[in-house]
């Protein structure tokens, strides 16, 4: 008897037919994992609970309080003026606004998370597992949420400013919008960022879930580089010319220093703005800064990124290490506060000196913060820019709040971290 | 020398190491035999110098490695089992830095570099950057970075896994020349057959404590270098590289 066709998987030829994903199948058979998930992101948030130690659980309640106070004086003020000029549901309507914004904060948060995740979740992990790739993107929504939780404080504290002045049932209702606000906008910027970063996928025959897993984590096309000079030189300034070269190459470094050199791009060009000396002057310091607290960042990132395995068997002291990062952040910022000085036509010589003497203390000591924050928190990057900026924001509200307080807080920063120094030695690596 | 003297080491409440001693001399290849979770990435890692001990003492070439660690890793070479590197950089680029650290002659070490990355066959791939290497390419890596400036004690910690046949003869022949020129060599394999042949003693892990230490003589290997199949496979290669 002769088959009226082919035979299942095979082609009109009869040659097998090559079957790169059968989706019906696949979602028809998976049985209900929502347990198995739940279990699994209870005991991931156990596990970064615990991975907090006690002082580090202090700081941050203490940062929070500091920071939820700061945002509720910055409400309050303003939404006090707000309602004696356009009443109580004037002010309900300022309300609105500033939670709408707080919602959108942690919506690009989420869209930043999610970005990270879609490269570096462990893709073909995750699709050797009998799981639905949809389900998998579910879990990631969880994950990429994670910072955005970082508003709902500051944004509570906005919202408690209301209180008496704003009737309570109105701070009620603004509060169940902000739930429904940060959920939606979390959810959507996330699916945004999935959408932009399965488009960057080959694989445009398969469903967009399995195409993120399935080129998550896949190596570049491996583009030669140019061969090395071989050179005779002492440790530091071996790790200096590594620095230079890691960040003239595509990847986290660079762009914190392309950051740095852009902020002292527009530092410079505050000098031809439309305004006086004194308040050009001004704004050229208010560009600095962030550009002294982007080279911080790229230390940190330069630091953290040393592979243990690669870096630590070689004869390198603290020393080398934070020398190597100190000279860079020197050499980028002195160059800086020389152009500056020169571009500053229009004020005196001594006023002149006074920018590259008093700049120069300020942007150091920024830079050098992020620089021993780095060094003493390795391997841990984000733990080290978490608190570098949280620190860098303690002391920009300590210096609105009480003049000169900023300075205390911020060679307190120096002290806590230059103590910190002696843990890189016995860095826990492995 | 590498001297190991009651090491300890503890993750929580699980005893990676406990009280583990032993030296290896110089010349002397000595290897590193245990089951999963006996201690032996936790011994070497910490004799490399990456975590410390909760108690003990590692000494490379006299020079503790807590007390004195620039001393200690001058002389000191380590292939790890998971070697990481800067994914950006193309090996020439990270073994010319490693080159740099270590006070190396500039063309020694390159014409060095050059003679282990074409044994190990990876020379062709030496201006690529890392990001697009095998595991078995990184192991390659990692043990050319440990060897290249000739050090007095080398760790390799599974450092032939992953490699291909050719190339993990090539990297044994490069074992046996450091142990000639008098290097301590502490060798940690899954693979016994390999530590059967290549190593001239032996320490068993068990459960983070030294169970048993073996002299080659104990057991029975001959002087043959390579196993039969090596042989014949080290003959076929020869011949084909002859043709």
């Amino acid at each position: 008897m002769v088959p009226s066709g082919p035979a299942p998987g095979q082609s009109p030829c009869g040659t097998p037919a090559p079957i790169l994903y059968n989706a019906t199948r696949m979602h028809t058979t998976y049985p209900d994992q929502s347990a198995a998930f739940s279990a699994l992101e209870r005991r991931l948030a156990e596990r970064r609970w615990r991975a907090l130690d006690g002082r580090s659980r202090a700081v941050f309640a203490a940062l929070t309080a500091l920071l939820s106070g700061f945002f509720f004086w910055q409400a309050r003020v303003p939404l006090d003026g707000w309602v004696r000029s356009h009443g109580t549901l004037g002010g309900a309507q300022w309300l609105a606004v500033a939670m709408a914004a707080w919602a959108l904060v942690a919506g690009a948060l989420a869209a930043w998370r999610q970005d990270a995740l879609a490269t570096r979740v462990p893709g073909s992990e995750w699709l050797a597992l009998p799981v639905d790739p949809a389900r998998v993107m579910r879990h990631l929504l969880g994950e990429s949420r994670l910072p955005a939780f970082a508003v709902i404080p500051p944004a509570l504290a906005t919202l408690v400013a209301g209180a008496g002045l704003v009737p309570a049932w109105w701070l009620a209702l603004l509060a169940a919008f902000f739930a429904l606000a940060w959920i939606e906008c979390t959810r959507l910027a996330a699916a945004a960022a999935r959408a932009i970063a399965a488009r960057r996928s080959r694989h445009a025959a398969l469903p967009a879930p399995v195409r993120l897993l399935a080129s998550a984590r896949q190596a570049a096309t491996a583009k030669k580089r140019r061969a090395p000079r071989w050179r005779a030189e002492g440790g530091w300034r071996a790790l200096q010319r590594l620095d230079l070269t890691l960040t003239r190459t595509p990847g986290p470094a660079q762009p914190r220093m392309a950051s740095a050199l852009a902020l002292v791009g527009v530092s410079l060009a505050m000098w031809f703005a439309a305004a006086e000396p004194l308040q050009r002057r001004a704004l050229a310091f208010a560009a600095f800064l962030p550009a002294a607290t982007a080279l911080g960042a790229w230390a940190i990132t330069r630091t953290c990124g040393d592979p243990a395995a690669a870096m630590r068997p070689l004869p390198l002291s603290l020393a080398d290490t934070w020398r190597a990062r100190f000279v860079t952040l020197a050499a980028v910022l002195g160059a800086a506060l020389v152009a500056n000085a020169l571009l500053a036509a229009g004020l005196p010589l001594g006023a002149r000196f006074g920018i590259v003497l008093t700049w120069s203390a300020c942007g150091l000591a920024v830079a050098a913060l992020g620089l021993q924050y780095g060094l003493t928190l390795h391997p841990r990057a984000l733990a080290a820019e978490n608190l570098y900026f949280g620190w860098l924001g303690v002391t920009l509200m300590a210096s609105w709040m009480i003049p000169l307080l900023g300075w205390i807080v911020l060679a307190a920063g120096l002290v806590h971290s230059g103590v910190r120094l002696r843990r890189w030695w016995t860095s826990e690596t492995a | 020398m590498l001297e190991i003297a009651g090491l300890e080491r503890s993750y929580g409440p699980r005893v990676a190491l406990a009280g583990v001693s032993f030296t290896v001399q110089p010349g002397e290849i000595v290897g590193l035999l245990g089951a999963n979770g006996a201690g032996k990435s936790t011994l070497l890692r910490t004799a490399a110098g990456l975590q410390p001990p909760d108690a003990g003492r590692v000494r490379v070439a006299g020079h503790d490695v807590w007390d004195s660690p620039l001393e200690a890793r001058r002389a000191l070479g380590y292939a790890a089992e998971e070697p990481a590197f800067h994914e950006e950089l193309s090996a020439a680029e990270y073994l010319s830095f490693v080159s740099s650290v270590r006070a190396l002659e500039p063309a020694a070490a390159e014409a060095r570099v050059r003679a282990l990355a074409g044994a190990l066959d990876l020379g062709e791939r030496l201006d690529d950057p890392v990001r697009g290497y095998s595991h078995g390419m990184r192991k390659k890596l990692s043990f050319v970075a440990a060897v290249l400036h000739r050090p007095a004690v080398l760790l390799c910690d599974e450092a032939l896994e992953g490699f291909d046949a050719p190339s993990a003869l090539a990297a044994k022949a490069e074992l046996r020349t450091r142990a000639r020129e008098g290097c301590a060599v502490l060798f940690s394999s899954h693979v016994t057959e390999t530590v059967e042949r290549l190593c001239d003693r032996v320490v068993m892990l068990r459960r983070g404590r030294v169970a048993r230490e073996l002299a080659r003589a104990a057991w029975g290997a001959g002087a043959e270098e390579h196993s039969p199949l090596e042989r014949a496979f080290l003959d076929m290669v020869t011949e084909g590289a002859a043709e």
